[in-house]
């Protein structure tokens, strides 16, 4: 794309010359992939002689005898070649990896060059994604950008992902940035995360895209960049730009395979001394065998007792069976796969180009019967024909989601078996039933009857289910087609003014079939659901723009307006009881009902931008955009929205030592905004259910107070930047300071329940985020053998200034752990995502125990205890190439943040965790009395597991530092030479060793990774049995034909 | 290809008029078209009447796993022993967090709109049996609580949002004014809505009413039954006001008959099983999840009578509420032990080592409580169950009380204990058709228990409370009766409260980490223990 732009640029300010000399004639191609390079200048160094190369890479120019020959082209290192007397001369140029990415994509599509920015916008090029891959491509944005935070889920490969860039800014809304496909904003909703009270993560939006597709992404992180994109641009804005065709000679082919392994990385380190039990003695009945099951290792020390009785009835050898084969983390999940294929076709000729691409993404998960799979095609032709030019694309994809693994609470989630079953436990045994895995099987009580009577195998308590039952018998599986489609047409009327009209559209539905299987311990007649959503997001936009220039003087002016539309259905059929056993019907459910859900939002914009540039070293940019919502009553529906930026590129303007390249300094002012979701303004009812025995019932629709006087949130921005290069481009500095206030943001405080509502819409509060950002750029070695190293870094502070005038609102709840012993809460002073909870009680620093059992004293109020979201994020990426041999790894951290584990609660609660090894026979306290008075006792070792239940609802012991380093990235290639792919039909071939997430190299968090939060809502810094993070490492096939 | 240009330019410039900025069209736009900004407040009023009877998650914490298992009603080993080891926040939170975000919340839209100075002040039928609801709703949330807000709760569409906490004497007691303005007290408030219940108004409820079909007689029953019973409460602490309103209510007509005046809530099997079931039937199912039906001993003894070894002076209520003895996957009692002999119930405080011991078994004995004890009886637990109440039992059992005590002026106490226990053995006739007791039989059962006396009232109050284990546990704070329900004796060493059964519950830990007048208003400490104003009985 960017090539093909620059080459119609040239094209349009080149002058021919024509001397009579000798004739020179070759092809410029480049060494990264052997592909030709059209628009490559070339000139007689040290004349004004020259010519640029054309579609084919291929040049004609007449040439002194003697003379030097320059090539050059942006994103490649200049060549000069000793033309001597040859006729022919071809040359392969070697990208500069090192440049700045001169040519950016800013916001509604306008490139931009860098360097006349006065904010900082960083470009990502499209093979960041497709070598080493991540299902979800928001995933794989992980440490490659300063200022950008991305939280993996601990929800499986087919799950969300949260990106929030500089910080977050709304105290309870969306805090993820606008994703922009081609100019035309993709809708990012979420389908479901899990709660308190368990469920899937549905997936999002960004799961869609195809890595192969992707040019490249551009992240616009302040206010200043994204400003034109008004009220949506308040978190930010990530734009894709797909790839586009070449114009090129017949059609390119290129053929991408990726396949890898994926385990779960087990992070557990329990006690393996004692297993299950209760008060020092393993189970002595097949009643307390099932009573104890599974949750309690408070049994006796292995070694003194040889049998105990177990969840079905059997007694087994009482010991430590992770001896056997590992432990049950590495027993029950599997060697998960991803298979992904691409092929794509390009191909244009004078007028148009065109690309098609199909790709096929196959995953299967470590978690057992789960998986991933989804086909991609996308389509796009572009044209020029006079003074008209146009585009249309198409990428459509089909999602199917297998069992999407449940987390959080225990209901239907095999996880809770597994991080909970104590050592004497072997999850084998809960396998059942051969033909029908997890369910009741005679053979283990019966010898010699063939099966059961197909119910769930179940142990402890009919909430906890059996990770089999839930893996193989419960479903959470759905579909989803995508359409993300545009066409746009432009006129330009003279060379510098221009007419464009665009229409995009993001349409999808999504069907999901969720059941609770019959024979479910908790639920033995079965219930399910069947729901259909249809998302559909239509943008119209017309811009009309002038640029021109005049002496050192250049203006660069457009004028636009924009229609965005939304409409969200969702039908769901519930039913529940089923008529005929294990038949999973909604037809069957002797219960059935429905819901249905619609919401529609709406927003009218008009904008403009204008950059006066004075002597190619100084940018001014000015925006405005006003927005008109929908969702707000009229009188305070529309805000305008400016901003100003300015770029001074005083290397342009001084002439600076030799060993200083380049520099920028830039500086930028904006505001940005939001509205709110649908039908927040006016309290409405609505009926409820089908009635009872013919009585209609009504209620308030809304759970949240509405109030008709809500206005737009508005951040303001302010930034400031500096871009440096030295030593010939081998070594650069990018920082940047920030900051960003976010006032009146609109949300849904949370209030008593005794109000009758759980909360409240209200324009409240003002938070603040400060930061610095800096990319550190180097080649320590060039040549040959080139080593190059990037270091990104950014540090984001953040903190809540206000929440309401009125006082009637101190805190704001956004979260809880369904242990209930903590809370995450966004409060005036702290940062956002605060982790607040019930504490060991104090006095004068010594802690208090009841005299009466020597049990921990809980206090009744709540401490604030740490913080959800790392401040420090950033990674460093080496990349090494020799020859044909390029190496590259990423190692990213993030520091400063803080996870409230519920696993590690009920892990100690239940005698797993390995701190519960103190005191089994007896635990000496010392402390206090809540008197105050000194308190010394020996808890007996009967009440030692009481003792440690309440000790973990001491949640200041469960907050950790969730700081950690990873290895994320590694990239091991090799390029097979031009000379041996040489009359192959291939062009280039590449074959890499791609590995993700493979080694965890520092933390701080017992028994689970630090990226362990179940959801990607705002409430961060919560771990709760979700699914193990997963590795994953293989191989990467292109090939170019 | 001029002509082409035209033609292209042409459509560029027909999408500029799209974003002109017609905010009508969006102002449009944000009107739900699933919702009103109207509706007629019968439709509310029904949801609140239902609510209140609702809904599995919160009888199956509050009603069953504490209120239940605590008064002894039932019980189990370990995870239900009593119930005096298990502190689970969301447990002991769920009628907090359910009442209000639901039956109370619709009550309360109704009250501010049909009241005085509401839209519809005409509604006075409506707005008077809604008040009536709201106390049915409410009165169970302070028993259980102690303090919680009241006088400013359901109020957060007026700006309250977090509503300050009202004493437990105030919520019963306070007089309000008489314009709708400030809400009174629990007492005050029935006898407002009762008082103006004599004059009908002229919105009808006969097809919304779901409890009476409008008949407004039966709600100003109902009213001053409630009267009855909270007044009662409040006798040791108040005497004067308790005297009062129970004046007021004896003289103004109360729930005598079941047949006709039962308080009861009509359930349906269907469409929705959240929503339309019985949720205490379903919170009962061993295939819902639940499996704590098994009856207590307390209870049990009570209705074998006097002789456990004779069947002839056994309560009629015995296999009406036993279902036998047996394993009832699906709750069919066809398997079980129907001799009324064998009917026994589980003791307080026992874990599978104490239950094996009490059974006189070696320590290790394979033993399951579930088939050992009587069950409750799966007739009483039909998916359309009606959910009930209060019952005309109750009433005759508390002017029983009223009558020995010498309060305003009942007397004839033995009749009223006989009506009583008459009432409640006949009320089982509504649960099933096939449990109609012939006059003979229940008049020999009432003979075995001879002369009335206070404790005799409570203990016949314990068994008429069945189901509805929020009042007998209430009742036994209040009064001390049934005295063999008591603490685990010895207590399980992973009792909380060393055995002693709970006074209260605890908030929802959400409460002082939102609510800003939590620390001023709420108990403290917020722990089992701490009594409630009125908890003074024993």
């Amino acid at each position: 794309m960017k090539r093909k732009l620059l080459f119609l640029l040239l094209m349009a300010v080149s002058v021919t010359h024509l001397w009579a000399q000798r004739q020179v004639t070759g092809t410029v191609t480049s060494s990264e992939d052997g592909s030709t390079l059209p628009g490559v200048n070339v000139v007689v160094q040290g004349s004004q002689q020259g010519t640029i190369t054309d579609v084919d890479g291929i040049y004609t120019l007449d040439v002194p005898d003697g003379a030097t020959l320059m090539f050059s082209y942006i994103g490649y290192v200049v060549e000069k070649v000793d033309a001597g007397s040859r006729s022919v001369i071809d040359v392969i140029l070697a990208p500069d990896i090192t440049q700045l990415q001169e040519v950016v994509v800013t916001s509604l599509g306008i490139q931009r060059d860098k360097l006349a920015l006065g904010y900082s916008v960083s470009e990502l090029e499209g093979d960041e994604f497709t070598e080493a891959r991540e299902v979800n491509i928001a995933n794989a944005l992980a440490g490659k950008v300063a200022g950008v935070n991305v939280s993996n889920m601990a929800t499986g490969p087919a799950g969300s992902s949260r990106v929030v860039i500089r910080g977050n800014t709304s105290l309870k809304g969306n805090n993820q940035p606008l994703y922009v496909v081609d100019g035309i904003p993709m809708d990012n909703s979420n389908f479901g995360q899990a709660g308190m009270w368990g469920g899937a993560d549905q997936g999002d939006g960004t799961a869609s895209i195809n890595p192969d597709d992707i040019a490249s992404i551009t992240v616009l992180k302040g206010g200043a960049a994204g400003a034109l994109y008004g009220s949506r641009a308040s978190n930010g804005v990530i734009l894709i730009t797909t790839k586009q065709g070449t114009k090129r000679k017949g059609i390119g082919v290129e053929f991408n395979s990726n396949f890898v392994f994926e385990n779960i990385y087990d992070h557990t380190d329990y006690q393996t001394e004692y297993g299950n039990g209760n008060e020092g003695r393993v189970p002595s009945t097949p009643q307390e065998g099932f009573d104890w099951s599974g949750s309690s290792a408070w049994g006796p020390k292995f070694g003194s007792v040889s049998q105990a009785y177990v969840f079905d009835g059997t007694q087994k050898p009482y010991k430590n069976y992770f001896d056997d084969g590992g432990n049950n983390f590495k027993k029950f999940y599997e060697t998960g796969t991803t298979f992904t294929n691409t092929l794509a076709v390009d191909g244009g000729g004078e007028h148009q180009t065109y690309r098609a691409s199909i790709s096929y993404l196959d995953n299967k998960s470590p978690m057992p019967n789960a998986g991933y799979k989804r086909f991609n095609l996308g389509l796009n032709t572009n044209g020029t024909y006079g003074k008209f030019e146009f585009g249309a694309k198409v990428l459509y994809s089909n999602e199917k989601a297998k069992n999407r693994p449940r987390v959080s609470d225990a209901p239907g989630n095999a996880h809770v078996a597994i991080y909970t079953m104590p050592a004497s436990y072997d999850v084998n045994w809960f396998k059942g039933d051969p033909n029908k895995m997890g369910a009741i099987w005679d053979e283990q009580t019966n010898p010699g009857t063939p099966s059961g009577n197909g119910e769930e195998l179940s142990f402890s308590h009919p909430w906890k289910q059996n990770p089999y039952w839930a893996a193989y018998q419960y479903v959470d599986s759905d579909t989803r087609d995508r359409l993300i489609s545009h066409a746009l047409a432009k006129y330009n009327f003279t060379d510098h003014l221009w007419l464009r009209a665009r229409v995009g559209m993001d349409w999808q539905t999504r069907k999901e079939t969720n059941i609770t299987p019959y024979g479910t311990a908790y639920q033995r007649k079965a219930s399910m659901n069947e729901r259909e959503i249809r998302i559909r997001e239509t943008n119209y936009e017309w811009m009309a723009g002038y640029d021109n220039t005049w002496g050192k003087f250049g203006v660069n002016a457009f004028v636009g307006g924009n229609l965005m539309r939304r409409e969200y259905e969702s039908l769901q059929l519930n039913a529940s009881n089923m008529n005929i056993p294990f038949f999973h019907s909604v037809t069957n459910g002797a219960n059935q009902s429905y819901g249905y859900g619609y919401d529609q939002v709406g927003i009218n914009s008009l904008f403009a931008s204008a950059e006066v540039s004075y002597g190619g070293f100084l940018y001014l940019t000015g925006t405005a955009r006003n927005d008109w919502f929908s969702t707000l009553n009229p009188e305070t529906n529309s805000i305008l929205y400016p901003s100003v930026s300015l770029s001074y590129v005083f290397s342009e303007h001084f002439k600076l030592p030799s060993w200083w390249n380049d520099g920028q300094f830039r500086v930028a002012w904006a505001q940005v905004g939001g509205a709110t979701s649908a039908y927040k303004t006016a309290l409405t009812y609505s009926l409820q259910g089908s009635g009872h025995l013919g009585y209609p019932l009504g209620r308030i629709s809304q759970s949240a107070i509405p109030n008709p006087n809500l206005k737009p949130l508005t951040k303001t921005d302010f930034e400031i930047g500096l871009d440096l290069r030295f030593l010939d481009n081998r070594l650069g500095l990018d920082i940047a300071y920030y900051q960003a206030t976010t006032t009146d943001d609109i949300l849904d405080a949370t209030i008593s329940q005794s109000s009758g509502f759980g909360g409240t819409t209200v324009n409240i509060g003002e938070m603040e985020n400060k930061g610095i950002e800096m990319l550190l750029t180097g080649t320590p070695v060039r040549g040959e053998f080139t080593w190059d190293i990037s270091l990104n870094f950014a540090y984001n502070d953040n903190k809540v200034i206000r929440l309401d005038e009125e006082g009637q609102i101190e805190r704001l709840q956004i979260g809880e752990p369904r242990t209930r012993y903590a809370f995450i809460q966004n409060i005036v002073g702290e940062p956002f995502s605060a982790i607040v909870g019930f504490t060991h009680a104090e006095i004068n620093g010594q802690k208090v125990y009841d005299p009466a059992n020597g049990n921990p004293v809980i206090t009744d109020t709540i401490s604030i205890l740490g913080n959800g979201v790392h401040k420090i994020t950033g990674g460093v990426n080496n990349s090494f190439t020799w020859k044909g041999f390029n190496l590259g790894f990423l190692i990213d951290f993030k520091l400063d943040g803080d996870i409230y584990s519920g696993s590690n609660v009920r892990l100690t609660q239940w005698g797993l965790h390995k701190q519960t090894l103190e005191g089994r026979d007896g635990i000496q306290v010392s402390g206090v009395d809540p008197e105050g008075q000194p308190l010394n006792m020996v808890v007996p070792m009967e009440d030692v597991s009481s003792w440690w239940g309440q000790y973990a609802r001491a949640s200041n012991y469960f907050v950790y530092d969730a700081s950690f380093v990873k290895l994320r990235q590694v990239v091991f290639g090799y390029t097979l030479p031009q000379k041996w792919v040489t009359g192959t039909p291939f062009t280039y071939v590449n074959l890499s060793f791609v590995g993700r997430n493979l080694w965890v190299i520092y933390k701080n968090v017992d028994n689970i990774d630090p990226e362990s939060n179940y959801s990607n809502v705002n409430a961060q810094g919560l771990d709760y049995f979700g699914m193990p993070q997963t590795r994953s490492y293989g191989f990467n096939l292109r090939v170019r034909f | 290809m001029k002509i082409y240009n035209k033609i292209i330019l042409a459509l560029i410039l027909g999408f500029i008029p799209f974003s002109a900025c017609d905010t009508d069209e969006l102002t449009d736009m944000n009107v739900n078209p699933n919702a009103s900004s109207e509706i007629d407040w019968r439709f509310n009023m029904a949801l609140a009447q239902l609510e209140s009877c609702e809904n599995r998650y919160v009888n199956w914490r509050a009603n069953i796993i504490y209120s239940a298992n605590l008064i002894q009603h039932l019980g189990g080993t370990g995870y239900s022993a009593g119930y005096t080891q298990t502190d689970f926040p969301s447990h002991s939170a769920a009628y907090f967090d359910t009442y209000y975000e639901r039956s109370l919340k619709e009550a309360g839209e109704v009250l501010r709109n049909t009241g005085p100075d509401g839209v519809n002040p005409e509604m006075t039928n409506t707005y008077n049996v809604t008040r009536i609801v709201y106390i049915i709703a409410i009165h169970r949330m302070v028993d259980l609580y102690g303090n919680v807000p009241y006088f400013e709760a359901s109020r957060g569409i007026e700006g309250i949002f977090n509503p300050h906490y009202d004493d437990v004497q105030a919520i019963y007691t306070q007089e309000g004014i008489d314009d709708g303005g400030v809400r009174g007290g629990m007492l005050w408030e029935l006898n407002q809505a009762a008082t103006a219940l004599a004059t009908p108004g002229t919105d009808d409820l006969s097809t919304n009413d779901m409890i009476y079909n409008g008949d407004l007689t039966k709600w100003r029953k109902v009213a001053y039954s409630l009267m009855l019973r909270l007044a009662m409460r409040i006798q040791e602490v108040d005497k004067a006001t308790s005297d009062k309103y129970i004046g007021i209510a004896v003289g103004s007509g109360l729930l005598i008959d079941n047949a006709d005046d039962n308080a009861w809530c009509p359930m349906a099997t269907g469409p929705d099983v959240w929503l339309n079931q019985n949720g205490y039937s379903r919170a009962m199912q061993p295939s819902d999840g639940g499996h704590n039906n098994v009856l207590g001993k307390p209870l049990v003894d009570f209705l074998k009578g006097v002789d456990p070894a004779d069947a002839a002076d056994d309560d009629p209520r015995l296999l009406m509420i036993s279902g036998g003895i047996g394993t009832w996957e699906e709750m069919e009692a066809e398997t079980s032990d129907l001799d009324p002999l064998n009917q026994e119930g589980i003791p307080n405080g026992l874990d599978q080592e104490r239950l094996n011991d009490y059974l006189g078994l070696p320590p290790d004995t394979p033993t399951d409580y579930m088939t050992i004890f009587s069950k409750t009886n799966p007739k009483l637990l039909d998916w359309d169950e009606p959910y009930v109440i209060m019952t005309a039992g109750e009433v005759e059992l508390l002017l029983a009380e009223c009558a020995l005590r010498g309060i305003a002026g009942v007397t004839d106490a033995q009749t009223h204990f006989e009506n009583g226990v008459r009432e409640d053995i006949r009320r089982y006739e509504l649960h099933d058709a096939g449990w109609v007791v012939d006059g003979a039989t229940i008049d020999a059962y009432i003979a075995t228990l001879g002369a009335v006396d206070v404790e005799k009232v409570g203990d016949q109050y314990y068994i008429a409370t069945f189901m509805n284990h929020y009042e007998a546990w209430a009742n036994w704070r209040r009064t001390g009766y049934p005295t063999i329900v008591d603490k685990q004796d010895p207590p399980l060493p992973s009792s909380l409260t060393n055995g002693e059964i709970f006074r209260r519950l605890k908030y929802p830990t959400s409460e002082p980490a939102v609510n800003p007048n939590y620390a001023e208003g709420a108990m403290a400490p917020n722990d089992f223990m701490n009594r409630l104003w009125w908890d003074v009985g024993n």
